[in-house]
């Protein structure tokens, strides 16, 4: 992203190999040109997740670099999600929040799995039910409006299949602040299992919530998810040694710089998190002799010298070619030169940022991803439908319940289509937060990790940026993603 | 990267590499032959630098991971 401040025009457009005289410019310049390679970029990533799997290179600054995964769901009472390390619950901003108990409970769970199971097959047969729902509701709408009640039946029927992709037991729902839209059943956990690679737990866990984003027809939806140092721990004991391998590790990343650029140690292909259940005993105090070791050290050195520039430049590209392989929704990636502010984005694109979203001045942006809804078409009888419905809106006739109500009973075309509509809108955010979420992971690093969803007033476009907060040092920060 | 063309491409691999590149997507298409040229280099760095850590020899990791680096820097794209 270096660069984005001078407009659309990368460093080594501005300047021509040829035109410049200073060797360490010139190299530069090749480099950035190298950087644009997908060939390069490719290798690049393959062999960070080759030395991350397989050399055990990074595992060791993982491991005593306490890292956190925290997921929400973007709003007020919205979704938590944490993984400790070692097997402590590092996650004890949320157990002072005003979750409801069951909640609590999975927090305090010893052995760092924190959040009720998504079983998978609940989420086959919700679908599968989803699916035989929506296609009676068709036959309904195709019968007649004389089967409204029936019509409305099973639209509630297709509606609460099209929620609960998971059904969490009731005991952990997350409490919800009063007049939130949110249905508690539409809120979908993941489990972060023991040991659990990092990166695999995050793509799983992005998948898993992100219908969870299906009702939402609003203008924007803010995901985050974050990656930070571990704050403290509960007992004096274990904060003390917390602390101290943190801050032990801190340094040695700060002696190598390499994480103000895309690759970061913990950012790109975060290795696995091997959770050895250890307890939070005094013996714990004794901190750890050379638990970064030298091969970490040594790696994130040479890597910051060039590995970071090739994936600084090139992930977006990778992640864009990997977005137009694989959605059929996609349109051409915006140009890799994105600017480095959402706001600069958002005016670009004519989108409106939600405030919060302006406020995080210190948000980098990783990723766009730009769709174009389908059309749906609106039948004619859809239309005198849609008119009819305005009509009683303009009126002012019933709270909008009843008006829902009315519109599947007496204009069933017009719920039907409304539906369909809904299922688009949540099917491409679907797709497109989990586009952009590669280049998003190797790029963040310390710091937080945000979607920005967003769609145009008429809903027939769509934008997810993908944006990194600077990576942050400090570990006694309170972090933000905390602040139900 | 599917693994009948790791295969083709790098017989007897380390499962371990077949492991990890199973995660990664195929390369691009432009770039799908300099990748194929370059994945036997980076498997056998790849089993050097595992070897470097296990041996704890730090001036062979760091001569390895030089030598990775420099894959990457040879590629032009003019």
């Amino acid at each position: 992203m270096k660069g984005m401040e001078k407009g659309f025009e990368t460093p080594a457009a501005a300047q021509p190999e040829s035109s410049v005289s200073d060797p360490k410019i010139r190299e530069r310049s090749r480099l950035e040109r190298v950087a644009t390679s997908p060939a390069a970029t490719y290798l690049a990533l393959a062999a960070i997740a080759l030395s991350t799997e397989g050399c055990g290179v990074f595992k060791s600054v993982a491991r005593h670099g306490l890292p956190v995964l925290t997921l929400e769901g973007g709003r007020p009472g919205k979704l938590g999600l944490g993984l400790a390390q070692g097997g402590q619950n590092v996650g004890f901003k949320m157990e002072q929040e005003p979750f409801e108990q069951g909640a609590l409970e999975w927090w305090r769970k010893p052995e760092g799995v924190y959040l009720t199971p998504v079983r998978m097959e609940r989420l086959t047969q919700k679908k599968a039910a989803a699916r035989a729902a929506q296609t009676r509701l068709k036959e309904l709408a195709d019968a007649g409006p004389e089967q409204g009640t029936d019509i409305f039946e099973a639209i509630k029927e297709a509606k609460e299949h099209d929620y609960a992709v998971s059904e969490p037991p009731r005991r952990t729902q997350i409490h919800f602040d009063e007049g939130e839209r949110w249905p508690a059943d539409s809120v979908v956990y993941s489990r972060v299992r023991v040991g659990e690679r990092f990166h695999d737990f995050a793509q799983r866990a992005m998948e898993l919530l992100t219908p969870a984003l299906a009702d939402d027809t609003g203008v924007s939806v803010e995901w985050h998810m974050e990656l930070q140092q571990s704050p403290p721990l509960h007992t004096s004991a274990g904060q003390a040694a917390s602390q101290m391998q943190t801050l032990r590790v801190m340094e040695a990343l700060r002696r190598s710089k390499g994480y103000t650029s895309g690759l970061n140690p913990h950012g790109a292909f975060l290795p696995g998190l091997k959770s050895p259940r250890r307890s939070l005993s005094m013996a714990q105090a004794e901190p750890p002799k050379s638990k970064v070791g030298p091969f970490a050290d040594t790696s994130m050195r040479l890597r910051e010298q060039s590995l970071s520039l090739l994936l600084d430049a090139g992930l977006q590209k990778v992640s864009g070619e990997m977005s137009a392989r694989f959605s059929p929704l996609s349109t051409p990636n915006l140009p890799p030169e994105t600017p480095s502010r959402l706001e600069d984005i958002a005016r670009r694109l004519a989108f409106s940022l939600p405030d919060e979203a302006l406020q995080e001045s210190e948000t980098e942006v990783v990723a766009v991803k730009r769709i174009v809804l389908p059309s749906l078409v609106r039948t004619a009888q859809i239309e005198k439908e849609w008119n009819a419905y305005q009509t009683e809106i303009e009126k002012g006739s019933g709270d909008q319940y009843e008006l829902d109500a009315l519109r599947a009973t007496k204009w069933p075309h017009l719920a039907l289509y409304l539906i369909e509509r809904g299922n688009q809108i949540a099917r491409a955010k679907r797709e497109a937060v989990s586009m952009i979420f590669p280049a998003l992971m190797s790029s963040a690093g310390i710091g937080a990790m945000r979607f920005h969803v967003m769609l145009n007033p008429d809903k027939t476009e769509m934008i997810v940026i993908g944006a990194a907060d600077k990576p942050r040092l400090p570990v006694q920060e309170k972090p933000s993603a905390y602040s139900f | 990267m599917r693994p009948d063309l790791l295969a083709n491409v790098v017989p007897n691999a380390d499962p371990d590499f077949l492991r990890v590149m199973s995660r990664l997507p195929d390369p691009p298409p432009h770039a799908y032959e300099f990748v194929i040229a370059a994945l036997p280099k980076l498997h056998a760095l790849f089993l050097e630098k595992r070897d470097a850590v296990a041996k704890n020899d730090i001036p062979a990791f760091e001569k390895i991971i030089e030598e990775e680096v420099e894959l990457l820097r040879s590629i032009h794209n003019p």
